[in-house]
C-alpha cells in the first residue's frame, strides 16, 4: 500500500519532543534494539484521560517516553510484558496524528503515531476482551451512537460490524484512520440497512492516504450497520483502525498541494463536507478543515524551492527553472501549457508531482512539444515496453511523470503540457511542476526509521535509490554523527543494466560504528548521496527518512511510509551488543576482476551465555557483478575466527562497493543481529594503457612510433603483450612484451608508400595471462583502446592529382 | 490483388496450351469456379492434409480453401512451377499424385477416369486460369429440401446443392458439396448427398461448398404407434414454444415436478445452495397452492444475497477474477464491483458497457481489471466476442473461420477496437492503470503489415460508424449491445437457459455460428425478445425462465421422451458444482468447512477465486481455475475417484462427525429418532422422508444401541445419494 512521501503528520523536529523521564525499578535489560508492536487505544479523546498501554519488546526496564501528544503521561504498573500509562489529554489539543517512541539502554524503539479526536471513543467489544461475542455479521453487530471513535482491530480474515440508529435524513460522515497512523490495514468501509443491503461503499478516499471515507445521509429511520474490513482481508500485525463516525466537517481536495518551506502560504479547501471552498493561511505542513469537529489534517508538501501558483488565464505560462508551479487541471480535458525557454544542447528536467502525493487525484500526462508544436516525448502514459524504444526522451511512468531530454537543434522554447491520463478534472486535480537544467537525477530513501548504534559494535542502515536517469556510482556520506561514531561504507555501484527499463544497482549499506567512548544518547543524523555525472557535476541529494515503515503483508506488497517532513533520523548510541564479530582481514580491498579474496573475521562475545543462531555471512553483494561468496561460515561452540571466500570473474566490472559481515546470536532470550562494519572492495582492472590524445602523424613511407602509458597494479605480475590493430593497409607495428612496471610502451611502426593519406581509428589492445587460486593461467584482456593515426601524403602530389 | 492479376496474366500468357487451335465452344474451366472444389471435396485443402499449418510435405493450401488466391500461387508458382506439364497435362504431378502415379502420402484421391481428372486436366491445357472473383465466386448456397422428417430410423432422403454464382449462374454442386452431420448417431451422410437417419432424434446437416454453408436441420421421428399429444399446463412463451416443438416431435412432455423436488431445485439453480431444513419445512408445510407458493418463492430467492453470491461467482468465473491475474486487491476489488451490478440488477448491455469502456485505476474503477485479464488486443476480442457474443473467433486468427463467416481480416479488424488501450502501473501495491493511449493505436496486419481499421463484425441498424466516437471501444460496445445484433441478447440469454436446463439451446453456449443452429429457434428467438424488451434485465429473464412449466418439470420421463436429452421435455439431472457440493454438505451436516485468508463465515459460493479452497475439495470436484472465459472449464463429471472421495473422503466424513454438527447437536438437544431422520433428510434431500424411509430408518436407528452412529450411517447414505449428489 501506498502512502505518499508528502503525506505528512504534525511531528516536529526532535529537538521540541517532550522527554518523560521515568525511572524504574531495574529490570532485566534486553540489549536488542527495543520495538512497539502496539500501543492501545491508537487513540484518544482530547480532554479526557486513557489508559495506554505500550506493548512491544526490551521494553523492559528504566525507559524514556518521548511522546509529543498534548497532555502527560504517569506510569501505571506493568501489566505483563507491556506497560501501561494514564494519558491525560490537552483539552485545547488539535485533532491529530501525535508521535510517540520509547527510549531504553538498549536504544529507541519505532515511532507510533497516536491520534487524538474530538469525539468520544470506545473500543471495539471484540478487542476488549477475546470472549466476546464476534461482531463480524448483521446478528451480531456491536450497538454504537454518533458521534463516535471506535478503536477496533481486525485480526485475520475479519470484519467488523456496527449497528448504529439514524433517523430519516440524518447525514453522517464516517471514515477509517488507519494507514494514516501507519497500520497495515488497508480498510474499506461500507454502510449497510440493517437487512444487509450496501448503501454506500469507500476503499480509497481522496486525500486521506489510502483510508476510507463514506458520507451518507439514512433515507429513512432505522438502524445500518457500518462495516470495516481490509481490502484484501489480509492478516497483518499491525492491525489497528479507528472509526470516526458522526457530524465530521472534512475536505477532499486541496489547493495548491505544496509551497516553500517556512513561508505562509493560503490553501484552498474543497469538497467534502464543505459547502464552497474555503481559503486558510497555513505556516506548518498540514492543513486543517475550520471548525470543531474535524478528523485528521490534509498534509501540505513543504520544499526548499520557490513556488508559485499557476498564472489565472495565462496558458500558456512561462515555466522558469527551479521555480515550483503549483497547477490544477479543474475541467475535465483541460491542459494546462507551459513555455520553457532553453538553448539547443541543454539538458533539462521536467518534473511533476500530483497522484504520488495522496491529495491529488491526477493521473498526470506530461508531454513536450517544440516551438512549432511537434512532439518531442511524453511521459505518464507508456508502458514500460514502450519506454524500451524512447532513448531521445527518457520518460519515467513509476509514480509521478518526469522526462528527461537534451534539447534538439533549431528548438529554443519548449512547450510543456499537463493534463490527466483520463482526461478528467476537478478541484482535487493538483500538481506540482518543476524544470531544471539538469538532466539526470537520483532519489535517496532510508529505509530505517531510527538508527541503535551499540557501543563497541556496529550496525547497518540500509538505503534505497530510485534512479531517474543518473547511471553512475552514488557515496553516500552520513552527518551530525554522534562522538565516537564513525560511518563506513555507502558505495552504491553504477548501473550496468544497459538499454532497459530494469535497474538493479539500487541499494546500499552504511555501517555506523561506535567507539567504547562513544557517549550514550540520543541525536539526529541526516544521509546524503552524492554523484557525478559523465560531465563532471556533482549531483547531491538528500536520503528522504520515515518516521513510520510498517510492513505489510501480502504478495507484492509495499510498506506502508508516513513519511518525516525533514531529512532527519533518530540515532543512539546504546548500550554494548553481546557479540561483536569484526574483521582479521583489511577492511579495504583492491581486487583484481577475476581474483578470489578470502575475508577473515573474528567473533567475540562479551557477555556469557551469547548462543550462536546463524552463520556468518556477507550482505549488501552487489546484484550485477558476478561476486560470489563461498565458505562454511557457521559459528561452532569455541570458534573465534572464520574466513569467507569471496570470487569475482572476468566479467566484474570495475567498480566499488561494500560487503559487510553479518551474523545473529541470542542472549538472555533476545535475539541481536550483529554487524561487522563495511568492507570498501574495489574492484579493478589488473593495468591500463594509455594512448595519445592527439593523433600521432606519420608520411607515407616512413618509421614513426606509438607510444602510451602503462601502469599496473601490485598484484598483476603477469606478462602483458601491446600490439596495435586495425591498422590501415601498409602499415605495420610491432608488439610490445611488457614485463615488470614501466610507465610507457612503445610500438614501431612503419607506413609504407602506398598507404593512401588519411585519418585512420586504429586500437591498441593487450593481451595477457591471469593466475588463479588454482595456479592455471587464463586469459585476462582489457579492452582495447582506440586512437587516431593521420598517415601523411604528398600534398602537392595529390594537389597537382586533383588538378 | 493488381499483382496477382498481372502475375497470372503472364502464367497464363505463357502457358504452351495444346488446345490452342480448340474451338470455341469448347468448355472453359478456371480455378475458382472448377479445380477449387475438386481440391476441397477431395480433401486436399483439409486440416489433416495439404491444409495443415504447416502443409504436406512442402505443399501449403489455406484450409478449406478459404484463400484462393494463395493456393493458386502455390500450385502454380512454387518449386518452379513443376507441378503442371503443360505439353502432357495429363502428366501434371497435380495429376499424378492424387492418382497415386507417383508417390502419395494421401493415397488416391481420384481416379484417372474420374471427373475430377479430366476437370483439372482440362483447366491446365487451357492455361490454368484463375477465373474471374467476380463471376466464378459462390455467391450463395441453395439446398433442397430445407428440412428433412424421416418417419423412422433407417429412412433416407438425398440433398440437391445448387450453387450460384457472381453472374447469376447455377450449378448442380449435390456431388462436390461437403455433408456432414452434428449427430452422426442421429444422422449418417451417405454418397450422392444422402442422408440417413439412424436414430430417433435430431441433428443439424452442414451442407458446405467453396466457403459458403447453410444448415438442414433433420428430424427422425418415433415410428411407434399411438402417440397422442396431451396438453400439459403452460405458464408463459416458454412452455408455448417448447410444446410446439414437441408436439410435432411427438415427444411427451414429463409432469410437473413435485414441491419436495422444486424447492430443492429452484433454491440450488437460482442461489447455489440448497434450503437449509426450516427453508425447506416452511415451503413443504405452506398448505397455499403449489403454483401460488412457487411464484413466492421465486420472487423471495432472485436478487437475494444468497443469489447475489451464486450469480457473482458465475461472472466472476466467466471474466477470470483471480488474484494471479489482478492481484490480491484488484481480485476484490473486482468481485464487489461484479457483486454490486448483480445485487443492483444493472442492465446487461449497461453492465457489458461498462467493462468494455472501462479506464482508471484497477482498484478504484474495478471494472477495468477486465483489461488486466485481457491485456492484449487480440485476448480482450477473443474474449469479448466469446463472452458476449457467444462467437468464437479465435480459429480466424491463423485462416478464416472454417465453419462460420468471420475472416481473418475480420479478427484483426476487430482486434483494432481495443489497440489503443494501454495499461501502467499505478500508485499503490499491485494496481494498474488502464487508459487510453493518445498515439500507437495503429494495430497492425501481420500479413500486410499495415494498419488495420476497426470495423464492426456485421452492420446494426442505427449505430453509428466507428469513427463518430473517440473511443474505439464506445463503438464497439455500442455496436456489441444494440438491439439489433443478432448475437448480443441471444448469446445470454441462450447462456442464462443453460445454467437452469444443463445444455443451451445452442450448445455450447459460447459456440454460436450459423453451422450450429439452435435446437428450438423459436424459442430463441421468443426468449431474446423477450429479455432485449424487459431493458435487458436479467432477474427478469430468469424468473421467467424458472417460471415455466418447462423448467418445472420432472425429471422422470414417459416412454415418449424417455430418449429425449435435447428439447426439455423432462428435468436432465445434474451434478451440483463444487461449490453447490461443498454448501450441500455444510447444510446436511451442520459442519463448516475451515476456509483460509477469508472471513469466516464465508460459504463456498462466497470464495473470491481458486486460491482458496477447502483441502482441496472444490478443485478435486471442477471448480474451474479462471484462465479462460469458457465454460467448458468447470467440471461436472462424477468420476469414480470423485465418488471415492466422498464415500471415503475425509471431507464428507468429518463434516457429519463433528461437534459441533447437525446429529450432535440433533441428539444432544434430545431430538426423537423420528425427529431426528426428519431432520436429516430435510437437511439432505429438503424432502420428508417417505413412509417407507422413515420405519427403515427406524428401524436402523432403533435396533441396537449406538444412535449417532446409526444418524451418521444415515446422513452419509444421504450425502451419498443421487439424490443429493444432483440437482434432479
Amino acid at each position: 500500500m501506498f502512502v505518499p512521501q508528502s503525506l505528512r503528520m504534525p511531528f516536529p523536529a526532535s529537538s521540541l519532543w517532550r522527554l518523560v523521564v521515568l525511572s524504574l525499578p531495574v529490570a532485566q535489560l534486553a540489549l536488542a534494539s527495543p520495538v512497539l508492536t502496539n500501543v492501545t487505544p491508537p487513540g484518544g479523546q482530547r480532554g479526557t484521560a486513557v489508559r495506554l498501554e505500550v506493548a512491544g519488546n526490551g521494553l523492559e526496564g528504566k525507559v524514556e517516553v518521548h511522546s509529543e501528544i498534548p497532555g502527560s503521561l504517569t506510569e501505571l504498573s506493568a501489566a505483563g510484558t507491556a506497560r501501561q500509562f494514564l494519558l491525560e489529554i490537552a483539552a485545547d489539543a488539535q485533532p491529530g496524528a501525535y508521535p510517540l517512541a520509547i527510549e531504553t539502554d538498549a536504544g529507541l524503539t519505532n515511532t507510533w503515531l497516536f491520534s487524538v479526536s474530538s469525539f468520544p471513543e470506545v473500543r471495539e467489544a471484540e478487542a476488549q476482551r477475546a470472549r466476546l461475542p464476534r461482531n463480524d455479521s448483521a446478528k451480531r453487530a456491536q450497538p454504537i451512537e454518533v458521534p463516535i471513535v471506535v478503536n477496533g482491530s481486525l485480526t485475520e480474515a475479519d470484519r467488523d460490524i456496527y449497528r448504529l440508529p439514524l433517523k430519516g435524513g440524518q447525514r453522517i460522515v464516517a471514515e477509517v484512520e488507519a494507514r494514516r497512523l501507519g497500520s497495515a490495514v488497508d480498510p474499506v468501509l461500507a454502510v449497510r440497512t440493517s437487512d444487509g443491503r450496501v448503501m454506500v461503499r469507500s476503499d480509497d478516499s481522496p486525500g486521506i492516504g489510502g483510508d476510507a471515507r463514506v458520507d451518507f445521509t439514512a433515507p429513512s429511520d432505522g438502524e445500518y450497520l457500518i462495516e470495516v474490513h481490509d481490502a484484501r482481508f489480509s492478516k497483518q500485525q499491525r492491525n489497528f483502525y479507528r472509526l470516526v463516525a458522526g457530524t465530521i466537517n472534512y475536505a477532499e481536495a486541496i489547493f495548491p498541494l505544496g509551497w516553500t518551506r517556512g513561508k505562509p502560504v493560503e490553501v484552498e479547501l474543497s469538497g467534502g463536507s464543505l459547502r464552497s471552498p474555503t481559503k486558510v493561511t497555513v505556516l506548518n505542513d498540514s492543513v486543517s478543515v475550520p471548525g470543531e469537529r474535524v478528523g485528521l489534517p490534509l498534509p501540505l508538501l513543504r520544499s526548499d524551492d520557490p513556488e508559485v501558483l499557476e498564472p489565472s488565464g495565462k496558458n500558456p505560462a512561462l515555466l522558469r527553472e527551479g521555480t515550483v508551479v503549483n497547477g490544477r487541471i479543474a475541467q475535465p480535458g483541460e491542459a494546462d501549457q507551459y513555455l520553457l525557454e532553453v538553448d539547443p544542447g541543454e539538458e533539462w528536467m521536467v518534473e511533476t508531482q500530483a497522484a504520488i502525493l495522496g491529495t491529488s487525484q491526477l493521473y498526470t500526462l506530461l508531454v513536450l512539444r517544440d516551438q512549432d508544436g511537434r512532439k518531442l516525448g511524453s511521459a505518464g502514459d507508456q508502458t514500460p515496453e514502450e519506454l524500451l524504444s524512447n532513448i531521445s526522451v527518457r520518460a519515467e511512468t513509476f509514480g509521478d511523470p518526469s522526462l528527461g531530454f537534451r534539447v534538439p537543434d533549431g528548438v529554443s522554447e519548449l512547450q510543456v503540457s499537463i493534463e490527466d491520463l483520463l482526461g478528467r478534472g476537478g478541484p482535487g486535480f493538483g500538481y506540482r511542476l518543476v524544470a531544471r537544467r539538469q538532466p539526470s537525477d537520483f532519489i535517496l530513501r532510508l529505509d530505517d526509521t531510527e538508527i541503535n548504534i551499540p557501543r563497541e559494535g556496529s550496525t547497518s542502515v540500509s538505503l534505497t535509490m530510485d534512479r531517474r536517469g543518473f547511471e553512475g556510482a552514488v557515496r553516500i556520506v552520513a552527518e551530525g554523527l554522534p562522538d565516537g561514531v564513525v560511518a563506513e561504507g555507502g558505495n552504491i555501484p553504477a548501473e550496468f543494466g544497459g538499454m532497459t527499463t530494469q535497474r538493479s544497482s539500487l541499494k546500499g549499506r552504511v555501517t555506523l560504528t561506535a567507539t567504547p567512548d562513544a557517549k550514550p544518547g540520543i541525536s539526529t543524523v541526516s544521509f546524503h548521496g552524492e554523484g557525478t555525472t559523465d560531465d563532471g557535476r556533482l549531483v547531491r541529494r538528500p536520503a528522504f527518512t520515515a518516521k513510520i515503515a510498517t510492513p505489510v503483508s501480502g504478495t507484492n506488497q509495499r510498506p506502508v511510509r508516513i513519511p518525516s517532513p525533514d531529512s532527519l533520523v533518530p540515532a543512539a548510541v546504546v548500550t554494548r551488543a553481546p557479540a561483536s564479530i569484526r574483521l582479521l582481514s583489511p577492511s579495504r580491498l583492491r581486487l583484481i576482476q577475476g581474483l578470489t579474496h578470502d575475508i577473515e573475521w573474528r567473533y567475540e562475545t562479551h557477555e556469557p551465555g551469547v548462543e550462536a543462531l546463524a552463520s556468518v555471512r556477507l550482505i549488501n553483494l552487489p546484484s550485477v557483478a558476478n561476486v560470489r561468496v563461498l565458505g562454511d561460515a557457521k559459528i561452532k561452540p569455541g570458534d573465534s575466527k572464520g574466513r569467507l571466500e569471496m570470487n569475482t570473474t572476468m566479467g566484474t566490472p570495475a567498480m566499488r562497493f561494500d560487503l559487510v559481515l553479518q551474523t545473529a546470536v541470542r542472549h538472555e532470550g533476545v535475539r541481536h543481529a550483529i554487524y561487522s562494519p563495511a568492507i570498501i572492495v574495489d574492484i579493478i582492472q589488473g593495468y591500463s594503457l594509455g594512448v595519445p590524445e592527439e593523433p600521432v602523424s606519420a608520411p607515407a613511407g616512413s618509421d614513426f612510433e606509438i607510444t602510451g602509458s602503462f601502469a599496473r597494479e601490485a598484484e598483476f605480475d603477469s606478462e602483458v603483450v601491446v600490439e596495435a590493430v586495425n591498422l590501415p593497409v601498409g602499415v605495420s607495428c610491432e608488439s610490445q612484451s611488457i614485463a615488470g612496471s614501466p610507465k610507457q610502451y612503445r610500438l614501431p611502426c612503419r607506413a609504407g608508400e602506398t598507404t593512401g593519406p588519411g585519418e585512420y581509428l586504429v586500437e591498441v589492445a593487450p593481451t595477457s595471462v591471469l593466475a588463479g587460486r588454482d595456479k592455471e593461467a587464463v586469459p585476462y584482456n582489457i579492452p582495447p583502446v582506440e586512437m587516431v593515426l593521420r598517415i601523411l601524403g604528398d600534398e602537392t602530389a595529390t594537389i597537382a592529382g586533383g588538378l | 490483388m493488381k499483382n496477382l492479376y498481372v502475375l497470372l496474366a503472364i502464367a497464363v500468357a505463357l502457358a504452351p496450351s495444346p488446345l490452342s487451335g480448340a474451338t470455341a465452344d469448347v468448355e472453359r474451366v478456371n480455378f475458382l469456379r472448377d479445380v477449387m472444389p475438386i481440391l476441397n471435396n477431395t480433401g486436399c485443402t483439409a486440416g489433416a492434409c495439404h491444409g495443415s499449418a504447416k502443409g504436406k510435405n512442402g505443399f501449403k493450401l489455406s484450409l478449406r480453401g478459404y484463400d484462393a488466391e494463395f493456393d493458386y500461387r502455390a500450385l502454380l508458382f512454387e518449386v518452379s512451377g513443376r507441378r503442371f506439364n503443360r505439353a502432357v497435362p495429363a502428366a501434371s504431378l497435380m495429376l499424378a499424385k492424387p492418382t497415386m502415379r507417383v508417390p502419395h502420402e494421401g493415397g488416391v484421391r481420384f481416379t484417372e477416369d474420374s471427373s475430377a481428372f479430366r476437370t483439372i486436366e482440362k483447366w491446365i491445357s487451357q492455361g490454368a486460369p484463375f477465373g474471374d472473383p467476380q463471376v466464378d465466386t459462390v455467391s450463395r448456397l441453395v439446398v433442397s429440401p430445407e428440412e428433412i422428417m424421416l418417419g423412422e430410423p433407417g429412412q433416407a432422403e438425398s440433398l440437391n446443392v445448387v450453387a450460384h454464382y457472381g453472374d447469376g449462374s447455377t450449378r448442380d454442386v449435390s456431388n462436390l458439396a461437403v455433408l456432414e452431420s452434428n449427430s452422426t448417431s442421429t444422422a449418417k451422410i451417405e454418397d450422392g448427398a444422402m442422408v440417413r437417419g439412424e436414430r430417433i432424434g435430431e441433428a443439424a446437416i452442414m451442407v458446405r461448398y467453396e466457403g459458403k454453408f447453410t444448415t438442414v436441420p433433420l428430424t427422425v421421428l418415433n415410428p411407434a404407434p399411438g402417440f397422442t399429444w396431451k396438453s400439459l399446463p403452460q405458464s408463459n412463451f416458454i412452455d408455448t414454444h417448447v410444446d410446439a416443438k414437441l408436439e410435432r416431435l411427438k415427444i411427451q412432455p414429463s409432469d410437473p415436478a413435485t414441491d419436495a423436488v422444486f424447492v430443492r431445485r429452484v433454491y440450488l439453480d437460482l442461489t447455489g445452495i440448497p434450503p437449509t431444513t426450516e427453508q425447506a419445512r416452511a415451503f413443504l408445510d405452506d398448505p397455499d397452492s403449489s403454483k401460488a407458493k412457487r411464484t413466492r418463492l421465486i420472487d423471495q430467492l432472485v436478487g437475494s444475497e444468497p443469489y447475489v453470491d451464486h450469480w457473482s461467482l458465475k461472472w466472476g468465473d466467466l471474466l477470470q477474477s483471480n488474484r494471479k491475474h489482478l492481484g490480491e486487491k484488484g481480485m476484490w476489488a473486482f468481485r464487489q464491483w461484479i457483486r454490486d451490478a448483480i445485487a443492483s440488477n444493472q442492465p446487461y448491455d449497461d453492465f457489458v458497457r461498462e467493462l468494455l469502456t472501462s479506464v482508471g485505476s484497477t482498484f478504484q474503477a474495478p471494472a477495468a481489471n477486465y483489461f488486466r485479464v485481457n491485456d492484449d488486443p487480440k485476448l480482450a476480442m477473443e474474449t469479448t466476442t466469446q463472452l458476449f457474443l457467444g462467437v468464437r473467433m479465435v480459429c480466424a486468427q491463423c485462416h478464416d473461420h472454417p465453419f462460420e463467416r468471420w475472416t481473418q481480416n475480420q479478427y484483426f479488424q476487430l482486434s483494432a477496437f481495443f489497440a489503443a488501450v494501454g495499461m501502467k502501473p499505478g500508485f499503490d501495491s499491485d494496481e494498474q492503470i488502464v487508459y487510453l493511449k493518445r498515439n500507437d493505436t495503429d494495430f497492425m496486419h501481420p500479413k500486410t503489415n499495415k494498419p488495420v481499421e476497426p470495423e464492426y463484425l456485421l452492420a446494426s441498424a442505427g449505430v453509428p460508424e466507428v469513427g463518430a466516437f473517440s473511443d474505439r471501444r464506445e463503438a464497439l460496445s455500442e455496436w456489441l449491445t444494440s438491439d439489433s445484433n443478432p448475437y448480443f441478447a441471444k448469446a445470454i440469454t441462450n447462456r442464462v437457459w443453460s445454467y437452469f436446463f444443463g445444455r443451451g439451446i445452442i450448445e455450447p453456449v459460447d459456440d454460436i455460428r450459423g453451422s450450429n443452429p439452435p435446437i428450438n429457434p423459436a424459442l430463441l428467438d421468443a426468449l431474446e425478445k423477450h429479455f432485449i424488451d424487459s431493458g435487458y434485465d436479467l432477474q427478469h429473464l430468469i424468473r421467467t425462465i424458472v417460471s415455466s412449466r418447462t423448467y418445472q418439470s420432472a425429471m422422470e420421463t414417459n416412454e415418449w421422451n424417455e430418449n429425449d436429452d435435447t428439447n426439455f421435455s423432462h428435468f436432465e439431472p445434474r451434478r451440483l458444482a463444487a461449490e453447490s457440493l461443498l454448501d450441500a454438505i455444510t447444510i446436511a451436516t451442520g459442519s463448516r468447512p475451515d476456509f483460509p485468508e477469508v472471513p469466516e463465515d464465508f460459504n463456498a459460493q462466497q470464495l473470491p477465486d481458486p486460491h482458496v479452497d477447502a483441502g482441496g475439495f472444490l478443485n478435486m470436484f471442477g471448480r474451474p481455475e479462471r484462465e479462460s472465459p469458457c465454460e467448458c472449464e468447470r467440471r461436472n463429471d462424477l468420476s469414480l475417484p470423485l465418488a471415492m472421495s466422498l464415500v471415503n473422503g475425509p471431507t464428507l466424513a468429518d463434516a457429519i462427525a463433528s461437534p459441533e454438527g447437525r446429529i450432535a447437536k440433533a441428539i444432544l438437544a434430545g431430538a426423537s429418532d423420528r425427529e431426528l431422520i426428519e431432520e436429516l433428510y430435510l437437511a439432505a434431500l429438503s424432502r420428508y422422508p417417505t413412509s417407507e424411509e422413515l420405519d427403515n430408518a427406524l428401524t436402523h436407528l432403533g435396533s441396537t444401541p449406538g444412535r449417532a452412529t446409526k444418524a451418521q450411517d444415515l446422513l452419509w447414505a444421504l450425502v451419498n445419494s443421487n439424490s443429493f449428489l444432483f440437482n434432479r
